[in-house]
């Protein structure tokens, strides 16, 4: 990748909108505008994002781009976000989970853009079915036959991943070309499922299910909960989980529609609908005028 | 004199606060701050030094941090305590002459001098007074072209890269200049303390928690010993991982009978007996607190025993 592309990569992401938000302006932002906008002063930031989103979609489409089609899918077509909390970047045993989506159970999806590789393929699927029971991948149309043949050597484990594939045309969940995954509770671990959850939120398991919390010493207080948890069984466990985390994204469904189809992941995952009025502002308003 | 340098985080303000306060900083310890950001903490500590009537030592010309970007400095602050410093580099010469102008003078400031480069800048600013210190590093060069009063300084902390590397080495040599500087020249001698020299902002969950206690060993010299968790396989459970590597400081410190206690020491060992955890910039802060008031205890002056 050349150090145009890695520009073009940060613009959605929290750190600008926010020093968009705050300051006004952004070095990323305006370095980017200046390479791939023509005659940014009369556009509105709103339509630069666009412009550059799209571009991205034609010839370099992204992680951010996956994820957002994908969000977009799930979210407006497919569940509500009124039932439906999708949770990115989730720290799941010794990996990072691109995609998690929760509605009545959870469901991971890994992405695998053009640019990303596949050496840590399995042990990202196993570590993700070590919380989940449903694990996805989802790649380019290029990469279908070579993500079908890795699976295919994980033995039962590859068996039950599903594939999906993000088309010329941004369609993810044809049925011809997809596969769904598969329910897998082979590696189920207690210890995964709880070091996921927050201080606050295994409280909240542990009190509802054993109507008290374990008395010890501050130190202690961890692994006498996890020891708790233990004690429940699996897969109680992880409905407790996936209750949990359903709670950490709240959005109306309102307010999920305000956000332009672009913008719409990197606001809803780093909570920025909360500033959802200053936000439309500034897509409202010209580039040049801020300078 | 000892002269420990700081980056003006939150918990070493807090720990160098908490000493004066407690009348535990010996009159004896200089704390040299390259201030980072002029927070409320920062302005508390100037007020208590200066109700404590203790010396301190503020850096106007700061490379690191907020601050070091503002090409003016930061401003000058009217206290009795505060002893003005200034790094010797690129703009030593714009700052001293700023402090000029508010009329202090050559001879009432303290220098940093730590950059070979940065000599020649040394000597034309301090060509007919001295400075009230120059803090040397252990420089060949520097130490021979440093006037007198002058300070022997050194990093003494081997910083390694993951906290888990201390088990590898959880016992070293930490320093022994507070017993050779005098006959060597030197009006003291200074350090980053167990903070090490290099600088960087805000920090993450880690691995390992590691706890390091300076303290004597029996010829005087200073030693250091690293205490370090031994679950480090992820970031769960920082609480967890602070109690092993502090039930090993007891089982350390109740075996051996000629290490010192201290305030902050005794702090510690009361959280392995009590099964509490502060926090990871409490735990930085009190083995800081531990390391100040040991060598104040060495140097002697202390305002309350």
């Amino acid at each position: 990748m050349t150090n145009n592309n890695r520009a073009i990569n940060l613009i959605f992401t929290r750190r600008v909108l926010n020093d968009l938000l705050v300051n006004g302006t952004s070095e990323v932002f305006n370095y980017v505008v200046q390479r791939y906008v023509n005659d940014p002063q009369d556009k509105t930031h709103g339509q630069i994002f666009s412009e550059i989103y799209h571009s991205l979609g034609e010839d370099n489409r992204n992680e951010y781009y996956y994820m957002n089609t994908l969000l977009n899918k799930l979210l407006v077509g497919i569940h509500s976000v009124h039932t439906t909390t999708a949770l990115s970047q989730l720290h799941i045993g010794q990996h990072i989970a691109d995609f998690v989506m929760l509605n009545g159970e959870g469901k991971v999806y890994e992405i695998k853009s053009d640019l990303d590789n596949f050496d840590r393929l399995h042990d990202q699927i196993q570590d993700y079915f070590s919380a989940f029971s449903k694990v996805s991948v989802l790649a380019s149309i290029h990469e279908y036959d070579r993500v079908q043949k890795l699976l295919k050597d994980f033995g039962d484990m590859g068996e039950a991943v599903g594939i999906y594939v993000l088309s010329e045309d941004d369609t993810i969940f044809s049925k011809s070309r997809s596969k769904e995954p598969q329910q897998y509770n082979e590696y189920l671990s207690h210890t995964n499922m709880f070091k996921i959850l927050r201080k606050k939120e295994y409280e909240n398991i542990i009190l509802d299910h054993f109507g008290e919390i374990p008395d010890v010493k501050p130190v202690f207080h961890f692994k006498a909960c996890l020891k708790k948890f233990e004690e429940i069984p699996i897969l109680e466990a992880q409905n407790y989980l996936v209750q949990e985390l359903k709670k950490r994204n709240k959005i109306t469904r309102v307010m999920f529609n305000d956000i332009p189809t672009e913008l719409r992941s990197v606001v809803y995952f780093s909570q920025m609908y909360r500033k959802l009025p200053q936000l439309q502002e500034l897509l409202q308003t010209n580039y040049a005028e801020e300078k | 004199m000892y002269f420990p340098y700081f980056r003006g985080r939150m918990y070493e303000l807090l720990a160098l606060k908490e000493l004066v306060a407690d009348g535990k900083l010996s009159n004896s310890i200089i704390p040299i701050i390259e201030p980072i950001k002029l927070t409320s903490t920062f302005n508390n500590l100037l007020t208590t030094f200066d109700a404590a009537d203790h010396k301190l030592a503020i850096v106007y010309n700061p490379e690191v941090g907020d601050l070091s970007d503002s090409s003016d400095g930061i401003e000058l602050m009217d206290n009795n305590c505060v002893i003005p410093s200034i790094l010797v580099n690129k703009s030593a010469i714009s700052t001293v002459a700023a402090l000029k102008s508010q009329g202090i003078q050559e001879k009432d400031i303290l220098a940093v001098l730590n950059k070979r480069d940065f000599i020649e800048t040394y000597q034309t600013l301090f060509d007919t007074d001295s400075p009230k210190y120059t803090i040397a590093s252990k420089d060949r060069q520097i130490l021979r072209k440093a006037k007198s009063p002058k300070v022997l300084f050194d990093d003494k902390f081997s910083k390694r890269e993951k906290n888990a590397d201390y088990l590898k080495e959880d016992d070293e040599f930490f320093s022994e200049d507070h017993l050779y500087y005098s006959e060597e020249g030197f009006e003291g001698f200074g350090d980053y303390s167990i903070i090490g020299n290099e600088y960087n902002e805000g920090g993450f969950a880690p691995r390992a928690v590691a706890i390091h206690i300076v303290y004597f060993a029996k010829n005087n010299e200073l030693r250091i010993h690293h205490f370090v968790s031994d679950s480090n396989f992820d970031i769960s459970d920082v609480a967890g991982k602070f109690n092993e590597a502090v039930l090993k400081l007891q089982k350390w410190y109740s075996s051996q009978s000629e290490i010192q206690l201290t305030y902050a020491l005794q702090l510690l060992l009361n959280h392995a007996e009590e099964g509490t955890y502060p926090g990871l910039p409490t735990i930085k802060k009190l083995s800081m607190m531990h390391h100040m008031e040991l060598i104040g205890k060495y140097l002697g002056g202390s305002k309350k025993g």
